[in-house]
């Protein structure tokens, strides 16, 4: 057995002695294995630097965009996300208007300076003015609070459903409104002024004039 | 000088076609031969047969690869001396690479006949064309040129680790395709 695969291999080594010339003669020196190896990690190098490259640029415009972004989001208030409906005050305002505690006037009648708070409304479309006077100092205070804290932002189109102007008038001249954001630059002075609702009245605030008005 | 230039002077029967061949492939054929046979005087007369043999085989053959022709040749020589020299109870290099490729037969069976009609010669052909240039570049270095271990590793500015990893594995992979074509060896 020994001998035979002796025998055989004897012969495989002599067949290898008349493998085709053209093979042979790349086997000569070693240059083209080594020349291509080297391609090779020439090729690795270059694909791993586009590679890194190119993480690096997404990772730096990844990083650059969501600062932006965080920027923006900061940069529009307290920012949530906005559209809620803004039915329940529009309607308790509105209800509330045939009601008889409360006043119906014209604007010239009202006094802005009289040192008594009220709660002023003009339902879009009519002339006459509603108010309602805030004689609890207490209820004052809660409207001031509702007013100063965490709103909801009202989208474009949900801003234009709105059909009722609402003041909040303090007597000596200054004027707010609950659909706009508490800052010095939404207070008004000495007239109940127009404006476009940009946050929705919290449930909160609602609720306390519901109260107000059903004194 | 190319090789063509050099059979252009075997063609013109020019002496200096002897002195062209020995500076060009002196010594990869003495290389060749030194492995295979007991000693230099053998490897320095099968060279220098291999001369005798290019000389009155041009005219007639024009090779192409010229280092090829005359390796095919010192090679053939080196095998044949040191089979003469061997019942003489001398040594030499080949029973190293025969019992390589013992590696490379699965089971007893006679691939004479395989040889004889020049099949074995296209399998070999095919299977080095399967390698790839690495692989390739070692078993032919191996098993042709009967090169050194550590003289593959030096070439390719590897290990001889891993010179000896590739031989054993491309002759597990030789063994297989003779299996797939049939050869039973």
């Amino acid at each position: 057995m020994t001998t035979d695969k002796t025998k055989s291999a004897q012969i495989l080594f002599d067949a290898i002695g008349e493998i085709d010339d053209r093979i042979i003669f790349e086997t000569q020196t070693p240059f083209r294995v080594i020349a291509k190896r080297n391609q090779k990690k020439r090729l690795v190098i270059l694909l791993a630097s586009i590679l890194t490259t190119v993480t690096l640029f997404v990772a730096t415009a990844l990083t650059v965009a969501n600062l932006a972004f965080d920027f923006l989001l900061n940069a529009t208030d307290e920012n949530i996300p906005p559209s809620v409906d803004s039915p329940d005050l529009q309607q308790t305002l509105i209800n509330a208007s045939q009601s008889q505690n409360v006043t119906c006037t014209d604007e010239q009648d009202i006094d802005l300076f009289d040192g008594k708070a009220k709660l002023i409304w003009r339902v879009n479309g009519e002339d006459a003015y509603y108010v309602v006077p805030i004689s609890s100092h207490n209820t004052l205070s809660q409207l001031n609070t509702q007013m100063r804290s965490k709103s909801t932002l009202l989208s474009p189109e949900k801003a234009e459903t709105v059909e009722c102007d609402v003041w909040i008038s303090y007597g000596d001249g200054t004027v707010v409104t609950p659909y706009l954001k508490y800052s010095e630059g939404n207070i008004g002075y000495a007239e109940l002024f127009e404006y476009s609702p940009e946050i929705e009245p919290n449930e909160e605030l609602v609720s306390v004039i519901d109260d107000l008005i059903s004194e | 000088m190319e090789d063509h230039q050099i059979v252009d002077l075997y063609w013109a029967r020019s002496e200096s076609a002897i002195e062209a061949t020995k500076l060009k492939y002196g010594n990869m054929l003495t290389n060749i031969s030194v492995s295979l046979v007991p000693t230099v005087q053998d490897a320095e007369e099968c060279v220098n047969d291999t001369y005798l043999a290019a000389w009155n085989s041009m005219p007639d053959e024009r090779p192409v690869y010229l280092g090829s022709f005359l390796s095919k040749i010192v090679r053939r020589l080196s095998i044949s001396k040191y089979r003469s020299l061997k019942s003489k109870k001398r040594g030499g290099g080949v029973d190293v690479f025969i019992e390589e490729l013992t590696e490379c037969i699965p089971s007893d069976f006679d691939m004479e006949a395989e040889y004889q009609n020049k099949r074995l010669i296209e399998i070999l052909n095919n299977f080095s064309l399967s390698l790839d240039e690495e692989k390739r570049y070692i078993f032919v270095r191996r098993y042709y040129f009967s090169t050194p271990i550590a003289d593959i590793a030096k070439h390719l500015q590897i290990s001889e680790g891993k010179v000896k990893t590739v031989l054993f594995r491309t002759r597990s992979a030789l063994k297989a395709y003779l299996k797939k074509e049939g050869i039973d060896i």
